[in-house]
């Protein structure tokens, strides 16, 4: 089975790095993870495609380590400031360009736009049965594909046949370490770059100009506060801590 | 001049959500003396339902039966109503099935679609601005639309509220649906295992006053059982990050970061948390912040009410004993 897994890198900023690492998005982790753990099982072909800057060429590699068949990167300065219609366009355009595939994934949203639209967009763009919601493939091969998936508070199994859209509902945060050696085994390995010189595209459909949505303004929610720096011993601190305590609750410390 | 039409959109199954009245109610806030609000409904509806659908102002109800069984198509079913009536605003309650179909639709009708909206008006010049988050729900955007005749989003439920004292005039429009309509492709096999929601294990937080919330700064099992004791003591839940999650310090029910957990306690009690933007998010609710880390750079003091630059463990140890003492 030939499968393509759409992903994104974003920035992550968590205990680990609170600098912001470019990384896979936690729900297209999961995609690839869950998939190299059937690889075997379901004899599968294995691409990733990202539409991403240059740095996304550093995840996809990451992602050969993981023991990817096949990567593409969709990068040029045309694209930039796509939203997800003009993302849904490039995207299915250059899917079109790669081949045919029996199964494309998708993991549900990504972290900063957090939208979950585009992979419909693939999927309308496309002409293909899409099935979202996906926790488990429990058959897959083409004439075959069964999935189980949560929809409305209800868990279903789907019946269906190649060629399919599969968005998965879970995310995962737990990045598989690869080491060096790993890594210096596959920094040979090809990342096709596609970009307007090599697709068929409209550019006027591309980028901030072929966008039908605009953000005009953003604002952070979460406002920092006017805070209190308790000082001292350990001892002295603790007495503050049950004062603040005692303060804001009814039962006593 | 051309009728200016609003769309609202439901699919229904076995019922109407009490979202698709707070979405007409939205938009008929939105609707101008002279413009049209259909309710499109896909899926049954009872008397009492169709009822409060004019109630909330709906002018025209267009419902829509489709008797087969199957993966229904319902971007196409709403392009056939387009062809009649052409909308230059469509609203859909941000449900799974819904969202799927405004994604898919924006896309036959060439519609900017905003995704999860908090709010939607309308400005001076009569162009519509959405609201919504993103960033791990940290920041808040405003969006509009461009290029496109039509706008569209999907709406968060329980932010506007219903109102059902409309009486106007009432049309109502039945579409049969046949086949076509149906993606033969997919079919639904096997046993439908219901409200999978209430199986999924959760931790109640909101049974508690304090949450004690343990980050990578909490190293070792001497400092977790610490924590343990006096979250027993204060009888407080006991949360944490991603990291110490899959350190298996705490299991996954008590994380509060990606997994879009929000707490609102009294006072939440961070031990050696640096303060990702998730994990602050999902605390920021809570009424006073205390914050315990060795690092005087962390994050979370730009979000806590109470700071203490020290050791975790030396901290809550002395605390644990004046506990005890009195």
């Amino acid at each position: 089975m030939e499968v393509l897994i759409c992903i994104k890198c974003v920035i992550r900023r968590d205990e680990y790095d609170i600098t912001g690492k470019y990384t896979l998005n936690p729900y297209d982790l999961h995609v690839v993870q869950y998939l190299m753990e059937r690889k075997e099982q379901f004899n599968l072909n294995i691409s990733c495609l990202c539409m991403g800057n240059e740095k996304a060429e550093e995840v996809l590699k990451y992602c050969y380590a993981l023991g990817i068949d096949g990567a593409y990167l969709i990068s040029d300065n045309n694209f930039v400031g796509s939203d997800t219609y003009s993302t849904s366009y490039i995207i299915a355009n250059a899917i079109k360009k790669i081949g045919s595939f029996d199964a494309i994934l998708c993991g549900s949203r990504s972290i900063d736009g957090e939208t979950g639209q585009v992979p419909f967009g693939i999927a309308q763009r496309l002409d293909m049965s899409s099935v979202s919601g996906v926790t488990e493939i429990l058959q897959f091969n083409e004439n075959n594909i069964v999935v189980k998936r949560e929809y409305d508070n209800r868990m279903e199994t789907i019946q269906g046949k190649a060629p399919i859209l599969l968005v998965f509902n879970q995310f995962s945060t737990e990045e598989p370490i690869v080491n060096f050696m790993q890594l210096k085994r596959v920094r040979n390995r090809k990342v096709s770059i596609i970009n307007s010189t090599n697709l068929d595209i409209n550019i006027k459909k591309c980028g901030l100009a072929g966008s039908l949505t605009k953000v005009l303004e953003t604002e952070k929610k979460i406002k920092k506060k006017e805070n209190e720096v308790l000082d001292g011993s350990a001892s002295i601190i603790a007495d503050r801590l049950c004062d603040i305590i005692n303060e804001n609750n009814n039962s006593k410390v | 001049m051309e009728q200016k039409n609003i769309w609202t959109v439901a699919i229904t199954n076995e019922r109407i959500h009490k979202e698709t009245y707070q979405l007409i109610s939205k938009a008929k806030a939105l609707t101008g003396y002279d413009e049209r609000l259909i309710h499109i409904n896909i899926g049954k509806l009872s008397e009492d339902d169709k009822e409060k659908i004019y109630c909330c102002g709906a002018n025209h109800l267009i419902h829509c039966l489709c008797e087969i069984e199957g993966f229904v198509k319902y971007e196409d079913i709403l392009y056939e109503i387009y062809k009649k009536y052409k909308p230059q605003l469509v609203l859909f309650i941000a449900n799974v099935k819904e969202k799927d179909c405004a994604a898919k639709f924006a896309i036959k009708i060439k519609a900017g679609l905003t995704a999860d909206c908090i709010n939607v008006i309308k400005d001076q010049n009569g162009n519509f601005v959405f609201t919504r988050t993103a960033m791990s729900d940290s920041v808040i955007a405003e969006i509009i639309c461009m290029n496109t005749e039509t706008s569209m989003c999907t709406v968060k439920g329980n932010i506007f509220e219903s109102n059902f004292n409309y009486d106007s005039e009432r049309i109502y429009e039945a579409i049969e649906l046949g086949k076509q309509y149906i993606d033969s492709n997919l079919q639904v096999v096997g046993d439908i295992v219901s409200n999978v929601m209430a199986l999924k294990k959760k931790v109640d937080f909101s049974k508690t006053k304090i949450v004690f919330g343990i980050g990578r700064g909490v190293r070792d099992e001497k400092t977790r059982k610490l924590i343990q004791e006096i979250a027993e003591k204060l009888h407080a839940e006991i949360a944490g990050t991603r990291a110490v999650v899959e350190n298996g310090l705490i299991e996954k029910e008590r994380q509060i970061g990606q997994s879009g957990i929000s707490i609102r306690p009294e006072i939440y009690i961070a031990c050696g948390i640096s303060g990702a933007i998730q994990h602050i998010v999902g605390i920021t609710k809570a009424n006073t912040i205390i914050a315990i880390n060795k690092d005087k750079k962390a994050p979370i003091f730009n979000y806590a009410d109470y700071v203490i630059i020290g050791d975790c463990f030396e901290i809550l140890n002395e605390f644990n004993l004046k506990m005890q003492s009195v």
